[in-house]
Order: C-alpha cells, then sequence, then structure tokens
C-alpha cells in the first residue's frame, strides 16, 4: 500500500529535532528497534550515529537496561538473551564467566594449568562491540586453585561514574585468593588495571583466612564482595585493604547465599529457604559497628498454587540497580523483581545453572563506517 | 477577583475558538503562559477575556490537546501528584495511565499533529507521551514497513546498507 500523501506530509515535516526526540524514547531494552530506525533513511541514520545522540540517549533513560545474562553451565557459558539485543558468537565453549559489571564481561578460558586454573585464562569481553582483551599471566604465588574469585568493574567506579556508556573506558580486574604462605595462611588480592595492562604486586592480609568460592561478587560503598565459606572478603578499592566481615548468626545457609548491594547501597545478602526468600542488609551502627536486618519475603504467594514445578531452587544472580533476582526453579530460570515484589518472565527453559551474570548496558547500533561517507564527519559509537 | 475562574480564547489555525481556564493551560504550556503575561498588563482590571491565535494547531488537534490538558492540569481533576510517570509500565497505578494509553490509541498523522502542537505549545508532559507513543508505533515493524508508516523513502543504496547489516550483524 503506498502512503498516504498526507502521512507523507507528516513525516516530511518531522524536522530532526523531533525526530531525534522520538528516537531519544524507544527502550533502551529494545536496540533492535533503534537499529531499524537507523535503516529508514539515511536522514535517520545521521540523528541515531550523531555521538550526542548516544550520550543523550544514556541520560534520558539514566539506567542501563539488561540486555541478557550470562549463564555458567556444563559445557561453558552461553550468553542468554532478555531484549532485543543478541551477542555475536564468542568462543565462549569451554570458558565460563566469573564476573559481569559495568558493560563487561569477566570470562575465564579452561586454562593450561588444572594447578593454576587462573593463569594465562582471563578475557574481559564487552558484547555489544564483541570486543574481547586477554588478561596478561597471573602468577599470585601459592593459591588454592579452588579458593579463588575475580570481578571486574570500570576503573572510575570510586570516582564517581555513573557506569552510563563507560564500558570503552579503563577497567580493573580483582582477583583474590587464598592459600598458605610457609605453613601460614593468607588472604591475597591483585589488581589488574587496563591503563597499564598489566597486574599489580601482591596485597596481602596475613591476619585473615576463609574459603573463597566462585559466586557473584557484590560491589557496594566502594568495595568489592566476595562470599567465603563463613564470611564475606571485603576488598576496599580506595584503602587496597582486605578484611573479612563476619556474616549473620545463622549461618547453615550461606553456601547457598547470594551477595548484592542493596537500593541503599550497602552490602547484602539472600537466599532461599523453604520458598521463602530471606534478604539481610548491612546496616551501620554506633561505635563504628554494623549490624544486620533481615526481611524475609514469602515466594510461595507468588507461585501459581497448581503448579508443583515451580520450587524455587536457589538465586544464580542479582541485577544490581534493576533489583531483579535469578531463579532457579526445576522448569528455567526465571526473575523476579525485587521492586515490585514479582515474578517477571521465565527467561531460560534450561533449569541448570551455576551463576546467572546480568549484563547491563546500553546499546546504540554501530554505524561508523556507513556514516563516515555521510554528510557529517561523526565517527561511530558503540 | 481570586474566586472568579478566569478564562481565555484560544483561536485555532483554521478559526475555531476554544475556552479554557487560564489556570490550566497556564500550567500546562509555557507557551500560552508567556502569551498571557504579555497581555496582562492591558487587562489588568477589564472583566474582558482574551483571545490568542494559535496559529500552528488546526481546531481538531487543539481540541484533543485541550481534553489531555484539562485532564492532567486541572487540579480539581487531577487525582493524586501529576508526578512524570508516563514510562510507567500498563497497568501500572498512575490513574491516568489508562486515560493516556486511550489518548494516543490514534492514527500517525493525528499523533504527529498532536507532537508538533505539544511542542509548539510546549507541553512536556504531552510531548514526552506523543514522542513516546510514535516510538511505540516503530516497535515489530519491519524497516519497511516503518518506511511506509512515515512516507519515508529509502534512499540508501545496497552497498550502504550492506555495511550496516555489517557492523550490526547481532541484530538480523
Amino acid at each position: 500500500m503506498a502512503p498516504r500523501p498526507a502521512a507523507a506530509a507528516a513525516a516530511a515535516a518531522l524536522m530532526d529535532e523531533l525526530v531525534e526526540e522520538i528516537l531519544l524514547r524507544i527502550p533502551p531494552d529494545d536496540p533492535a528497534r533503534l537499529l531499524h530506525a537507523a535503516l529508514v533513511c539515511k536522514r535517520w541514520r545521521r540523528i541515531v550515529s550523531d555521538p550526542r545522540f548516544r550520550s543523550r540517549f544514556c541520560e534520558f533513560h539514566r539506567t542501563p537496561p539488561m540486555l541478557g545474562f550470562i549463564r555458567n553451565h556444563e559445557r561453558g557459558s552461553s550468553f542468554v538473551s532478555t531484549s532485543s539485543f543478541r551477542a555475536p558468537p564468542a568462543d565462549r565453549v569451554n570458558s565460563r564467566a566469573i564476573d559481569a559489571r559495568h558493560g563487561r564481561v569477566l570470562l575465564q578460558s579452561r586454562g593450561p594449568s588444572d594447578h593454576n586454573p587462573w593463569e594465562d585464562s582471563f578475557h574481559v569481553w564487552v558484547p555489544i562491540t564483541g570486543e574481547r582483551r586477554k588478561l596478561p599471566v597471573l602468577l599470585p604465588g601459592p593459591i588454592y586453585p579452588w579458593s579463588w574469585n575475580a570481578a571486574v568493574l570500570c576503573a572510575a567506579a570510586t570516582e564517581g561514574c555513573e557506569h552510563l556508556d563507560c564500558h570503552r573506558g579503563p577497567f580493573l580486574v580483582v582477583f583474590v585468593g587464598n592459600g598458605d604462605v610457609v605453613e601460614t595462611p593468607v588472604m591475597c588480592a591483585h589488581v589488574y588495571s587496563s591503563e597499564s595492562d598489566s597486574w599489580s604486586q601482591q596485597i596481602s592480609a596475613p591476619h585473615i583466612y576463609d574459603d573463597l568460592g566462585l559466586n557473584p561478587s557484590a560491589f557496594a560503598e566502594n568495595s568489592l564482595y566476595f562470599r567465603c565459606m563463613h564470611s564475606v572478603l571485603k576488598y576496599d578499592l580506595a584503602t587496597q585493604e582486605l578484611s573479612l566481615i563476619l556474616l549473620p548468626e545463622e549461618s547453615f545457609f550461606w553456601g547457598c547465599a547470594l551477595l548484592m548491594a542493596t537500593e541503599g547501597g550497602e552490602l547484602g545478602l539472600a537466599y532461599i529457604f523453604t520458598s521463602r526468600l530471606y534478604l539481610w542488609s548491612r546496616k551501620a551502627g554506633p561505635n563504628n559497628g554494623a549490624g544486620w536486618a533481615r526481611k524475609v519475603i514469602k515466594l510461595t504467594a507468588l507461585l501459581p498454587a497448581h503448579d508443583d514445578s515451580l520450587v524455587p531452587m536457589g538465586l544464580t544472580g542479582f541485577a544490581h540497580g534493576l533489583d531483579v533476582f535469578f531463579l532457579r526453579t526445576s522448569v528455567g530460570i526465571f526473575t523476579f523483581d525485587l521492586k515490585s515484589i514479582r515474578f517477571i518472565t521465565k527467561v531460560c527453559e534450561e533449569s541448570f545453572c551455576d551463576a546467572s551474570f546480568p549484563y547491563m548496558s546500553f546499546c546504540t547500533p554501530a554505524l561508523g563506517a556507513a556514516s563516515a561517507e555521510g554528510s557529517r564527519t561523526g565517527t561511530s559509537n558503540a | 477577583m481570586a474566586s472568579e475562574k478566569k478564562v481565555v480564547f484560544l483561536r485555532s489555525s483554521d478559526g475555531e475558538a476554544f475556552e479554557v481556564s487560564e489556570e490550566v493551560i497556564s500550567a500546562a504550556s509555557v507557551t500560552i503562559k508567556g502569551m498571557i503575561d504579555e497581555e496582562s498588563p492591558s487587562r489588568a482590571d477589564t472583566a474582558a477575556t482574551t483571545t490568542l491565535a494559535i496559529p500552528n494547531v488546526t481546531a481538531a488537534t487543539l481540541s484533543r490537546v485541550l481534553h489531555y490538558v484539562n485532564k492532567h492540569f486541572d487540579a480539581a481533576a487531577v487525582v493524586g501528584r501529576p508526578d512524570d510517570y508516563i514510562f510507567c509500565a500498563p497497568g501500572d497505578e498512575h490513574p491516568l495511565a489508562r486515560f493516556d494509553d486511550d489518548f494516543v490509541d490514534v492514527d500517525n498523522d493525528t499523533l504527529i499533529d498532536l507532537v508538533h502542537a505539544a511542542e509548539y505549545l510546549h507541553i512536556k508532559k504531552l510531548f514526552d507521551l506523543t514522542c513516546k507513543a510514535v516510538a511505540d508505533k516503530l516497535k515489530g515493524r519491519t524497516i519497511d514497513q516503518i518506511r511506509e508508516t512515515f512516507g519515508i523513502v529509502n534512499d540508501y543504496t545496497v552497498e550502504e546498507e550492506v555495511e550496516v547489516y555489517r557492523e550490526n550483524s547481532w541484530a538480523f
């Protein structure tokens, strides 16, 4: 059907500024729609490809959308999309996600050495651009091969970066581990900086000790937190110090607890027991102390009563900033929105999952080469 | 005087006049508030009503705009605070969410006329709402369908198109 003259006239009358205002309001979790808009005509492409558009788009929507999550499973890891974004195929077979934050994913490929599995095996991947950087070999000293963890984050995380569009900026990878140094137990950290492309000297804390596990870490109050067997290891990015935080008393379920940053920006812990979600947050107390506050949410009330298979079996991940949990059930993975307290969607049919690492980032189309010969000289974004 | 409700008349581009509360339209439209402020010294103590010419907006569009304005900016009609709620999902609690959904459920031409009117009259909430509604019309449509909807002629060469496809292969 040919467009009616009136429609043509109306669209022609849509000045660039109005087209920009309209395209700005495309939901950020539908990057394919923005790309389709850019392909409508060259005028629309010019609007979308202008670097100013990307920064306005990020400012307008404020919270990076969840584009998908990385699911670790027995064969490696997969990017499961929860938006119209599809991650470009990467050689993720034989590699697992260790962390994802601020638009980047930390992957570990099965290294050459089972003895030191972190050796020669860390990559940082930016799914929206497909960029991948291999980190130099880390030689952390006598660390137990089963007791370590690592996290990736924007290098400006302690300097007030809002992480709206920092995926091309410098980043850090923090590795923590524990082991024995001449029969003295020790916990240590190494920090990789993308700017120097090197690992720092070892930061060690000889007086603390607990076994680390490969669980999703949390970033809160300028510190990274890693779950240990009986406590939480804190790495303070400002002071570069390691310390242990004691857990609340009832420690029986910590083995399946997930670390998180609460809405108030404090360290939080969550686990599921008998279809109840237990949420703990660490509140600052008097005399420099801190205590834990607990909240319990009955999940059974939110589940379809007739569906026995929908028993939440455990938490596999948490989308910081969006306050969305990933729950493993026998029939797949679901997301649970803590803000509205409701199940949103089944996001994956597969129920096998060690950990889910939500991937949040703004994604605007790459229009570099196509724009270069255009009327403007703007270079590509994304 | 305070108890007396002042009204103004807005004359559309095609000559039709619409009555609206001065207080309500001033709260809604930055443009009209500016016009009223300019007029006011000359009519300070007169009972005469003012007629303002709105040369860029037709009667059909203006009547829709005023329907929106009366619903959203008339303090007596508004339930709760007129917060920035338009990005709530459908079904969310804002009392006017349903009204807004129905309001923008119109054909393209009407919608685009409303975008223009909201921009000219500087009614931010209406501008947000209508721009978002146009953006929603792009959802789930193919590129050809979008062109058809907006009457746009494709000016890409095949090579240029291929280049964009190549750079964004994830989306296809």
